[in-house]
């Protein structure tokens, strides 16, 4: 009897050690909520082959087997185009070795006044293994539209010139060359970290 | 004796107004003056909060040594396109506080004669349409953490 009784209170012990373990992986483990807008097929990104600020020429295709994350702007932007690198490096950075081959690549849409030198100097303020590709009108035009990027000249004042109206989204492309994703500059850089291992796994 | 401390305390007030990264205009207190690290011959941004505990004025000016000139920026964001538009100014509305932050109203400094470092320090002044008109001291944050949105 007395057996029985201590199998029973053993038995309840192991059942309750179980279910408290179960329990504890399944929070663990369930996805955390991911803050980008993620993309509901996630759609092959189209190849593009552009100069970077090396003269070298970079095709998007070649860079599959990492991830990317391609972003537009242009460097005499004061305010949004710091926000948005700014916040990649950093969730680059907070991804340690998980985000070392992640490639940022940063399309300037104001290839008038862009010259890739400036492009090379501003990039490295944020990290020096962003790579800015440099566009001809032309092909800006064409990279634009396949991305569905907006960007507009826009009249300013004789001192500031003109500025860009650009779409401020970064689409983050994966390891199987697949858009999976859009990051805003709202966005916080934990909040981009914790979404590239929610959905890139990385 | 006491005209002369008067004057001397005076004169040190002054000092602090121009010297801190908070200043007071009128009935405006400046607050949190601050910018982020930028190359010389680019563009920058500086961003600061007001609050007003005297009559309705109205951000009209900005001028700095560091830039060849400084406007008055709004960015506002619509279908994911962000857009900057220069505007005459900055009403700051009687007993109230406008906050100049990234992705909204900022003084643009165009035209950087200078590198802008983390750390580094530079003044501004302000003029409102009141007439009043202060210098307060922008503090450049380095990009490590990065500033709120």
């Amino acid at each position: 009897m007395k057996r029985l009784v201590l199998l029973s209170v053993a038995s309840t012990l192991i059942f309750a050690a179980v279910v408290t373990a179960a329990v504890a992986v399944m929070l663990t483990t369930r996805p955390k909520p991911v803050t980008a807008s993620l993309m509901a097929n996630a759609l092959p990104a189209a190849d593009f082959s552009l100069r970077d600020t090396e003269g070298r020429s970079v095709t998007l295709s070649s860079l599959r087997g990492k991830p990317v994350l391609l972003t537009f702007g242009y460097t005499s932007c004061p305010d949004v185009c710091p926000v948005t690198l700014v916040k990649l490096a950093q969730a680059k950075a907070q991804l340690g070795p998980r985000g070392k081959d992640l490639q940022v690549l940063f399309i300037t849409v104001d290839p008038d006044r862009d010259r890739p030198d400036v492009v090379r100097s501003y990039l490295a303020q944020y990290d020096p293994a962003f790579l800015g590709l440099i566009p001809t009108p032309e092909e800006l035009e064409e990279v634009a539209k396949t991305y569905h990027v907006v960007y507009e000249k826009q009249p300013g004042s004789e001192a500031a010139g003109y500025t860009m109206a650009h779409t401020a989204a970064t689409l983050v492309i994966d390891r199987e060359g697949r858009v999976r994703m859009l990051f805003w500059p709202e966005m916080s850089p934990d909040e981009m970290a914790s979404d590239l291992q929610t959905v890139l796994g990385l | 004796m006491s005209r002369l401390l008067g004057l001397v305390v005076a004169g040190m007030v002054m000092i602090t107004a121009c010297a801190t990264p908070a200043g007071q205009v009128g009935g405006i207190r400046i607050e949190n003056a601050w910018s982020r690290p930028a190359a010389a011959g680019s563009n920058g941004a500086v961003y600061f909060t007001l609050r007003n505990s005297g009559g309705a004025d109205r951000l009209v000016a900005a001028s700095t040594d560091v830039a060849r000139a400084s406007e008055i920026h709004k960015t506002s964001t619509e279908g994911g396109v962000a857009r900057m538009t220069h505007v005459t100014g900055i009403d700051v509305p009687a007993g109230g506080s406008i906050e100049l932050k990234p992705g909204s109203y900022h003084i643009m400094l165009i035209g950087l004669n200078r590198e802008l470092r983390g750390g580094d320090k530079f003044s501004i002044t302000l003029t409102f349409q009141s007439g009043a008109s202060g210098t307060v001291t922008v503090e450049v944050k380095g990009n490590d953490p990065p500033p709120a949105y």
